[in-house]
């Protein structure tokens, strides 16, 4: 005999669910299809120069462009080669397909050094119109960008095939046993969260580590006295609004060497603010003498600041994405992990752990049960709810008061935020009273048995610490019930029906509620503690304690009750 | 047409923990079975989703086209069946042929008295 216990959940989705479930995955999959086909049409273009032949040319120009007085432009590569193809000569002005230009002056300088004037090099014709040619092809890294939203069309894709894959399954009325291949498995979840993971780490390595390795690095950089030639705040300017770096031009020399950089420090980017990037510049005038960090492995390479800079903090952002990922990783591995199956005589155990129950595994009891760590974490629960929902609310809610200062209102916005501002304050009043009920007593309740069995009894003894004397009314019940989690469209949601409620206590003079002791005994025609990944029957150990003008102490633990031994 | 019988010893459907359930399956098929097994399996009706929990299975060695095999699993210690306001809970014995999706089902109670329990407030 093969013993063991699979877990399954089959889909009984109705024809309207699965259709509008379609119309939402189809949704989903729009937009990053639409970019991977903007992708695929860009690769075809970037790729094309890999066909075309090599031949010599001489440059005849290569310059850095340095920016105008206004604040958007970055510096560029000038350059102009001749080549000859099929014994004609042509004159190109294309570094690639798509020019260059970098806020780095670096950058540049390093290419005008690369294509010296009167030098020769290598450019690449386009034999079907030879007056287009390129000196380099560009890179076909941006490629991987496409990873992403390869990853939410797979994910939909998926989601489509299971969703019509398991309907067809259900009208061949497969054995209700069998375990069924089209429900959304552990796989695709990994997939999904495994791409907030990746964006996470790579932006967290952008944003954060690269800079920092590079700042402790510097250490070690020689200390050069440099000038500076210009300075500036650059605008950056999209449809989410303007963001502002520093741009610092200084000239500096190395063995004999007159070298230029712009780098004021190594966080990349830029950051809304134009305040401090201004006062930055007020700093650093044209003209004034200054001290920057030189790379000894490349004096191209150098730095005006190499302490870390407040920018650094932004660095912390994508942790976000990290912790979703990851997090969302370890609970989809950990769910089907327990989904893979243990024999039903481990269970009474397994849920003893898991239920409110602080005993070691294997024991018997007592046990003792504590509201203090329950508070604390509805507490925090509801904080970081609370932070994650109005942070991004806030951030639209900006965008309203800036256009109410602006005195251009947007008025859509503010009646689209509207709800969401509601919900964020309902938010903060529950932490409120959260944090509140921090400071109500506190209930110790201990059982005697950490388990009981149906039929079987156990001693409850109970105790309010701190100012039980608040407490006007003090109850205590033994609650039993059902919770079944359903899927209605895209929302999950949990009824829950009380089947049994066994009165324990009830006090209201001082003493008799600050500790005492009842019988808790189980009926034994009633049902047991039980658990799968949709359906429960929970038993539940309620205290309430009624407090004048305060949070009442409302206090909820789970106890394992079991099979009759 | 393939034909599949499941049937317990006196024909009884209700169970005790630890009792043994005992039967035999019994087929007629159009062409000889890769595998042929009966499972001692429970599963939820109501509005939750439902959930399937494979708990023992007997899995007959050489199937031919046409046979009886007798079968036995011991009645586990839990979940009982019960029927609740949201949910019921039901044990089933199935005999599963692959390949197809041939199946026949047999539904039982286990629960101390062998009957149901009844949720009720």
């Amino acid at each position: 005999m093969n013993r063991s216990t699979i877990r399954l959940n089959l889909r009984a989705t109705g024809l309207g669910a699965k259709l509008g479930l379609t119309v939402f995955f189809l949704i989903w999959m729009g937009i990053p299809a639409v970019m991977l086909v903007f992708l695929v049409r860009q690769a075809l273009q970037t790729a094309a120069p890999y066909a075309w032949p090599k031949t010599d040319c001489v440059i005849l120009d290569s310059r850095v462009v340095e920016p105008g007085a206004d604040r958007e432009s970055s510096y560029a590569f000038a350059v102009k080669y001749r080549y000859t193809w099929q014994g004609r000569d042509y004159t190109s002005d294309k570094l690639k397909l798509r020019g260059k230009s970098s806020a780095h002056y670096a950058d540049i300088q390093k290419l005008a050094e690369r294509y010296p004037v009167d030098g020769r090099a290598f450019c690449y014709v386009n034999p079907a119109a030879p007056a287009q040619a390129i000196l380099q092809r560009d890179s076909l890294w941006f490629l991987a960008m496409g990873l992403v939203p390869l990853g939410f069309v797979a994910f939909g894709a998926l989601m489509l095939f299971g969703l019509w894959r398991g309907a067809k399954e259900t009208q061949e009325q497969r054995p209700l046993s069998a375990k069924p291949g089209a429900n959304a498995g552990p796989g695709c979840l990994i997939l999904f969260f495994s791409l907030f993971l990746l964006a996470g780490l790579a932006a967290t390595y952008a944003m954060l580590l690269r800079p920092a390795v590079r700042m402790l690095a510097a250490r070690s950089w020689r200390e050069v006295p440099c000038v500076v030639l210009s300075s500036r705040v650059v605008s950056h300017s999209d449809s989410d609004g303007t963001t502002y770096s520093v741009d610092v031009l200084y000239s500096y020399a190395v063995d004999g060497r007159e070298l230029k950089a712009n780098r004021y420090s190594f966080m990349t980017g830029s950051t809304s603010g134009y305040d401090g990037k201004a006062a930055i510049v007020r700093r650093y005038p044209p003209g004034r003498h200054s001290v920057c960090y030189v790379n000894p492995n490349d004096p191209a390479d150098a730095v005006l600041t190499r302490d870390a800079t407040p920018d650094i903090w932004f660095g912390l952002l994508p942790l976000i994405f990290v912790a979703v990922g990851g997090g969302g990783m370890f609970f989809v591995w950990r769910g089907a992990r327990r989904k893979g199956g243990h024999p039903l005589a481990f269970k009474a155990t397994r849920r003893s752990q898991a239920a409110n129950l602080a005993v070691a595994p294997g024991s018997t009891g007592p046990v003792v049960l504590r509201s203090t760590g329950k508070r604390l974490g509805k507490f925090f629960g509801g904080v970081l709810v609370a932070a994650f929902w109005n942070g991004i609310v806030a951030v639209f809610l900006w965008q309203v008061i800036k256009s109410f200062q602006r005195h251009r209102p947007e008025w859509f916005l503010t009646i689209f935020l509207i709800p969401f501002v509601l919900i964020g304050l309902v938010l903060l009043g529950v932490v409120g009273y959260c944090f509140l009920q921090l400071f109500a007593p506190g209930v110790k309740l201990r059982l005697s048995a950490t388990a009981v069995p149906l039929g079987g009894s156990a001693d409850l003894d109970w105790e309010i610490s701190g100012h039980a004397s608040r407490i006007r009314k003090l109850r205590i019940w033994l609650e039993g019930r059902e919770e079944a989690t359903y899927r209605r469209g895209t929302t999950t949601s949990t009824d829950k029906s009380t089947f049994a409620t066994l009165e324990l206590a009830s006090a209201s003079l001082w003493s008799d509620i600050r500790h005492g002791r009842a019988r808790l005994a189980i009926p034994a025609d009633t049902m047991h503690s039980f658990k799968s990944d949709n359906n429960q029957i929970v038993w539940t150990l309620h205290v309430h304690g009624d407090i004048a003008f305060y949070p009442d102490v409302k206090d909820e633990f789970t106890i394992t009750v079991l099979p009759a031994s | 047409m393939n034909q599949l019988k499941l049937g317990t010893r006196d024909n009884r459907t209700e169970f005790r923990p630890g009792e043994e359930i005992a039967g035999a399956a019994g087929w007629q098929l159009d062409q000889a079975p890769q595998s042929v097994e009966v499972r001692l399996f429970w599963y939820t009706r109501g509005k939750g989703t439902e959930d399937v929990g494979v708990v023992d299975t007997v899995r007959f060695e050489q199937p031919q086209r046409e046979e009886a095999r007798p079968f036995r699993f011991v009645a586990p210690a839990e979940p009982y069946s019960f029927s609740g306001t949201l949910i019921s809970l039901l044990w089933a014995l199935e005999l599963v042929v692959q390949p197809g999706q041939d199946s026949s089902r047999l539904e039982l109670t286990l629960s101390p008295t062998g009957k149901e329990i009844l949720l009720t407030k």
